[in-house]
């Protein structure tokens, strides 16, 4: 028994000390928190990398030097350029931390289906980073641009779309997994988020940038993009974004203005909003109703109208009611007239609804969207004003 | 095959025999002997001690010969009351045969726990025991007097085990003394105490205790036979004696609660469980002991059933801190970024920026050096503790920090085990958690997350299999009894607890009869009664 | 030999953490797609049949295990010509399930070390807690179980907290029909997990308190079919079916969705490690019914065979299949077919069949020796 023991045990250190198969001291990393694709010169792709400075990043130990290095390799496979790209960099590449995925124009036109399993197949990286494309630059461009808070632009980026979405709602809150379900799900189409570089790209790649009051070049979101199928077919505005997320159920807050009498607006701050669809196939012909359900408080107002009377809730509340809805419809007419692309979805409500309808049109379904009768129908509730009831406005002498 | 039956072997159950052994063997008759050859082998017996005294005196018309270790006695009873009674009076009683010599005892020493003994080898174990010998000449008996010295340690707080409220008395060094503070506590007839001697060589009192009626019989029955086969030339502490009768030795996990509090040792007895006590420490045995037995304190019994229970939780929070946290930081850091929130994990990238070692070493560096300040905070002699509390926190945290050796997070990484192992109540059991500790960090650094966790089962698989005078060691947890997790990870009101553990199997399971929660008064104007 | 005994409570763990251990880890029923819950739905009646089934058996004579029942059916050499068949079946199992554990530690959490190291490390731990014995397993089991459930339900917390379930996920049910439901449940939803409880067949008899022993095992299976249906259902409303049924291991797929405030995120590792006391269980029976056939055919405590015969397992945890395609193939394709079918119906019918006539044989010739019953 103790001839075991000793085996054992000299069995078990051989093995333990051969180890260490998976470690990474902290040591030895670089954090990846942004990864851009373009199109390749001789290649497929090119494939960059920001890898953090973290020592940059903390605000004791940081010294004014770039708070991270962006490096750029080319080659026909993402999966062997994510370790490609250590000809350049010293550290190994930790992926887990990846935040933000920058695909250029160029490539998205040409179709991105290609490396996105290679994005779904990778244990370390996750599953749920924010999925942009870089309007009018390259994508490796946007992440070279620094900014003054988290320094990093991808960083920059996760916060700042974040923070959007929940104000305001131009982020159309797209993560890998969203695009490749709208890949393979019937009855949807992918949309993605597109930024821009406002300013000098140039300037931008420096750490001076970060010291301006006003950079020389912004990272800004821009617009969003639409796709049919991995192609990306052209750009809606922030408000189409908007109201995308509107029809999506996902907004969390948004501001809207609505005239309230000639040339005169007011502000309503929309808090509390659900969004339900209904679809069914009739005659072959799609029938959509959008019901919007909307709480909202008034944020400010040009017009005279005094908050004292429930029936001023009520007309103000009609009036953004009317509002919201033209938006919304004419987001949707633009994208049936213009792209024939159904990125809202229409096609998977009409799928859990009328399924066996559907079935029929499933291969056809965005021809089916073009011309689609969709109906939208929205109750906004007016709940209070700030805290003042009438307007000073009216007591101006 | 041989292998087969080398394990077969090994499996063999070790068969203990039972019998009993006789504690003093009969030596040479006193009958046989004059005083003058007594008084020689005696001398024999003890050499050139210093403290031995040999008087000749004569009483009741007799020679006598009185033997004493001066060490052992108080000199200033014997004094009082032998000297008195016994020497130089004459009135004309004669003391001739056995019987005469009986009387004189009844009436001179009646109360004063006399004992007439007739052979040589009790003479002498007599003497060690702290007795006063009368050898009268031509007699076949000798007369022992109980006249230990009672000089004690008073009784004072417990060192280790202090609480906020409740009593603030300790066990003592004298067994007698911590005999008593049972008895005042458990005024009751059915509180027994057994007395053993251990130890060839030390000879060393030890005594058993429980209540009749209630504790298991068969659990006493397996406390004395295990207590009887001690076969060790010395004891000296209670620690002596676990290592000794516990049912598996190789476990870093205590299988006997040792307590200093008498209210401890008495709410066990009552819950009826058995208390070993050795003469000479004041730590006290309570087997069989289960885990639960080392999280639960008496003082969550004296306060509010909440607090009770938040703190008994925080307990077993810190010991699973106090055992797991290093390793965690290791395996998390080296294997398993991910887990780490992208700022802090930037964070502590840019703390470790220019750490010369692995994260592993670096743990390693600093419990090690914590094990030793410890350590040193303990032997030290009080006068430099702190001079060794300023080196340790200053030199050690803070410069190494500074200098760049180890990590800021390191410094509270090694801190929060720290302080959490000192939460366990019991200091054998805090100290498991501090060998598993290192196994721990040593594992995750092969194999992250897995091997803690791959350790983490072996430990609860290792703890199912513990037994403690055949009590499951998990239990009542594993196996399972619903009524007893009355009292396992919360404390319920006292009101609720009637049952004792039934894991124990005592003969008398209710505690009490069902009595349910106080109330208040009906009020005045209530119609429901 | 050691009279062990379970008690009712880690009986009932025991078959939670059986029946969860491997299918919670690679998902099962995906061939019905969104109704794979439905599936899982019906098949757990199918599981209290079998669970019904086994106890009949061994109910039969009571306090005998499979083996012993079959030496009473058929006499000892052949009892030991198809104990050891059972043992070989088992321990099969066993190195199966050790490899899908392996297979998930290998590409989820650990993707450069060695699977060998994995099973390695796995199967030390089995032998150490069979070695120690029955009791013991039924007790780590007890432990853990609460965690399991603490765990599934702060998963579902957070996955619904995080906005990652989408419950018109599971719309259209039965878009399809019930043909892709029937599928899934022919043979693959009963024969795995549910018929795998074979196993229990040798721990059912040592378990005190017999009579309350079928309502304990019914309990079980109705708990953990519960469970799996609940689970299947969660990942379905966070996955979506096609990520599902694209998924190695679905349960973990799920977990990656978690993301609350940027801080709790990533948890799949957390998830890989409560698997593992599922897997740990399940292996565990399997190996103690493997080793039970041993100690019925060499007469040896099974305790002594615990450590040589979780080696071999190991070992063949990594040689059963090259990669991971021929891992699943063989799991989807063959095993049920030619291994459970006939080794969870096929011969304990024929058992049940032989051990009645026994009886009733008997029965008619009291006063003959030979069986004791």
């Amino acid at each position: 028994m103790k001839k075991c023991g000793v085996m054992s045990a000299i069995l078990l250190a051989a093995i333990l000390l051969a180890g260490c198969w998976d470690q990474r001291e902290l040591g030895e990393i670089t954090v990846v928190t942004g990864m851009a694709v373009d199109k390749g010169e001789n290649d497929k792709y090119i494939l960059t990398v920001e890898g953090i400075n973290a020592t940059e990043l903390n605000n004791r130990t940081a010294s004014g030097f770039a708070p991270s290095i962006v490096y750029s390799a080319e080659g026909n496979s993402l999966a062997e350029l994510t370790y490609r790209v250590n000809e350049g960099m010293s550290r190994h590449l930790i992926y887990s931390h990846m935040r933000t995925l920058i695909i250029g124009e160029e490539l998205a036109k040409e179709g991105i289906i290609d490396f996105i399993d290679f994005l779904e197949r990778n244990r370390e990286i996750r599953d749920d980073f924010n999925i942009l494309i870089a309007r009018e630059a390259k994508g490796s461009d946007v992440l070279k641009v620094t900014y003054q808070f988290q320094k990093s632009t991808s960083l920059k980026l996760h916060t700042q779309l974040d923070t959007m979405m929940k104000d305001w709602g131009g982020d159309p809150g797209v993560r890998m997994n969203d695009v490749i379900t709208a890949w393979t799900a019937p009855g949807r189409q992918p949309v993605m988020a597109a930024v821009r570089i406002k300013g000098d790209p140039e300037a931008g790649a420096s750490s001076e940038n970060m010291m301006k009051v006003t950079p020389d070049a912004l990272v800004v979101l821009d617009s969003l993009a639409i796709f049919k199928g991995d192609k990306l077919e052209g750009f809606l505005t922030l408000e189409d974004s908007r109201n995308y997320l509107w029809i999506q159920n996902k907004i969390v807050k948004t501001s809207i203005t609505a005239e309230c009498s000639e040339n005169k607006y007011m502000g309503l701050r929309v808090y509390d909003t659900r969004t339900k669809i209904k679809g069914k196939l009739e005659n072959g012909k799609a029938r959509i109703k959008i019901m919007i359900r909307a709480e909202a408080y008034i944020d400010g107002t040009h017009c005279n109208d005094q908050f004292d009377k429930a029936k001023t809730y009520e007309e103000n509340g009609e009036i953004a009611q009317k509002q919201i809805n033209d938006m919304v419809t004419k987001t949707i007419e633009k994208v049936q007239k213009e792209y024939g692309t159904d990125i809202f979805g229409f096609g998977e409500v009409v799928l859990r609804q009328d399924y066996q309808n559907f079935k029929k049109v499933r291969n056809n379904w965005d021809e089916k969207f073009a011309d689609a009768d969709i109906q939208v129908d929205t109750t906004l509730i007016i709940r209070r004003t700030g805290i003042r009831t009438k307007s000073f406005l009216k007591e101006v002498k | 095959m041989s292998i087969i039956k080398s394990l077969l072997k090994m499996r063999k159950k070790k068969e203990y025999p039972v019998q009993i052994e006789e504690a003093a063997v009969a030596g040479p008759d006193l009958k046989s002997m004059n005083l003058e050859q007594l008084k020689e082998k005696v001398k024999a017996e003890f050499g050139s001690t210093v403290d031995l005294s040999m008087d000749e005196l004569k009483t009741e018309g007799k020679d006598a010969l009185l033997i004493y270790l001066t060490t052992m006695i108080d000199t200033k009873l014997l004094k009082e009351t032998i000297l008195q009674s016994i020497s130089g009076k004459e009135d004309g009683f004669k003391l001739t045969t056995e019987d005469d010599l009986k009387s004189l005892c009844k009436g001179k020493f009646g109360g004063a726990g006399y004992q007439l003994i007739g052979s040589f080898d009790e003479i002498i174990t007599s003497l060690l025991y702290g007795n006063i010998i009368i050898l009268f000449k031509d007699m076949e008996k000798a007369l022992s007097l109980s006249m230990a010295i009672g000089e004690d340690r008073s009784i004072t707080e417990p060192s280790t085990q202090t609480v906020i409220r409740g009593p603030k008395d300790g066990f003592v060094e004298s067994i007698n003394t911590n005999v008593s503070l049972l008895r005042r506590r458990i005024k009751n007839r059915n509180l027994r105490f057994e007395k053993f001697i251990i130890g060839s060589e030390t000879n060393t009192f030890v005594y058993i205790g429980y209540m009749e009626g209630t504790a298991n019989e068969k659990i006493v029955g397996e406390v004395r036979k295990r207590l009887g086969q001690i076969k060790v030339n010395a004891i000296f502490e209670s620690g002596n004696i676990e290592e000794l009768i516990a049912d598996k030795s190789a476990t870093p996990f205590p299988l006997a609660l040792n307590t200093e509090r008498p209210d401890a040792v008495a709410s066990n007895l009552l819950e009826g469980k058995i208390a070993i006590l050795v003469d000479g420490t004041p730590f006290v045995l309570v087997v069989p002991a289960v885990l639960v037995d080392f999280f639960s304190i008496a003082e969550d019994y004296y306060q509010n059933f909440m607090m009770g229970s938040f703190l008994r939780i925080i307990r077993y929070l810190s010991f699973m801190i106090a055992l797991i946290t290093p390793s965690l930081y290791v395996g998390i850091l080296t294997f398993h970024h991910e887990l780490l929130p992208t700022p802090l994990l930037l964070g502590i990238i840019a703390q470790r920026e220019g750490v010369p070692f692995p994260a592993v070493i670096e743990v390693l560096l600093m419990e090690v050096t914590f094990e030793i300040l410890r350590e040193a905070g303990v032997r030290m002699p009080r006068a430099v503790g702190q001079t060794v509390s300023i080196v340790g926190a200053l030199v050690i945290g803070q410069a190494a920090a500074e200098a760049g050796i180890i990590s800021n997070i390191m410094v509270i990484i090694v801190a929060i085990p720290a302080i959490a192992n000192f939460v366990s109540p019991t200091y054998s059991f805090a100290a498991a958690a501090r060998l598993l500790r290192f196994l721990l960090i040593i594992v995750s650094a092969f194999l992250g997350l897995y091997g803690v966790l791959i350790v983490l089962v072996f430990i609860v698989a290792h703890l199912s299999s513990l037994r403690s005078f055949g009590v499951p060691y998990l239990s009542p947890v594993a196996p399972f009894l619903i009524e007893q997790q009355k009292d396992v990870f919360f404390r319920f009101p006292i009101w609720s607890m009637r049952k004792r553990p039934a894991y124990l199997k005592t003969q008398n399971p209710e505690k009490f009869p069902k009595t349910g929660s106080p109330s208040p008064p009906p009020m005045k104007g209530d119609q429901s009664n | 030999m050691l009279k062990e005994n379970i008690s009712l409570s880690q009986l009932l763990t025991l078959l939670i953490n059986f029946l969860l251990g491997s299918a919670i880890v690679v998902g099962v029923g995906g061939d019905a797609k969104k109704d794979a819950w439905i599936a899982i739905a019906a098949s757990i009646m199918f599981g209290f049949g079998i669970m019904l089934f086994y106890y009949f058996l061994i109910s039969r004579v009571p306090g005998k295990n499979l083996y012993e029942l079959m030496e009473i059916g058929f006499k000892r050499p052949l009892a030991i010509i198809f104990s050891n068949i059972y043992s070989v079946y088992f321990l099969y199992l066993a190195s199966r399930v050790v490899r899908d554990f392996g297979e998930l530690i290998a590409s989820a959490i650990l993707p450069s070390t060695p699977i060998e190291i994995i099973s390695l490390t796995i199967c030390l731990l089995m032998a150490y807690i069979l070695y120690l014995g029955l009791e013991v397993l039924g007790r780590t089991s007890e432990i853990f179980t609460p965690y399991l459930f603490g765990f599934l339900f702060l998963l579902t917390i957070l996955l619904f907290a995080s906005g990652n379930a989408n419950l018109h996920e599971i719309k259209p049910v039965l878009g399809d029909g019930l043909k892709p439901v029937l599928n899934a449940l022919f043979p693959t939803l009963i024969v795995f997990p549910f018929g795998e409880l074979i196993a229990f067949t040798l721990i059912l008899p040592v378990v005190t308190n017999f009579k309350y022993c079928l309502r304990v095992s019914l309990l079980g299976v109705a708990i953990a079919g519960a469970l799996l249906l609940f689970a299947m259902f969660l990942m379905i409303v966070t996955l979506g079916a096609d990520a599902l049924l694209r998924s190695n291991f679905p349960m973990l797929s799920s977990a990656r969705e978690v993301s609350i405030g940027n801080f709790i995120e990533r948890i799949d590792a957390l998830v890989v490690f409560i698997m593992m006391l599922g897997i740990l269980v399940k292996g565990s029976v399997f190996m103690f019914a493997g080793l039970k056939g041993l100690e019925y055919t060499f007469r040896l405590p099974y305790r002594y065979f615990s450590l040589p015969v979780a080696m071999i397992v190991s070992a063949y945890s990594v040689l059963i299949s090259v990669n991971f395609g021929d891992h699943w193939q063989e799991g989807l394709e063959m095993v049920p077919y030619f291994l459970h079918l006939p080794m969870q119906f096929g011969l304990p019918s024929l058992l049940l069949i032989a051990v009645l006539w026994k009886k009733r044989k008997k029965k008619a010739k009291p006063g003959t020796k030979g069986m004791k019953f």
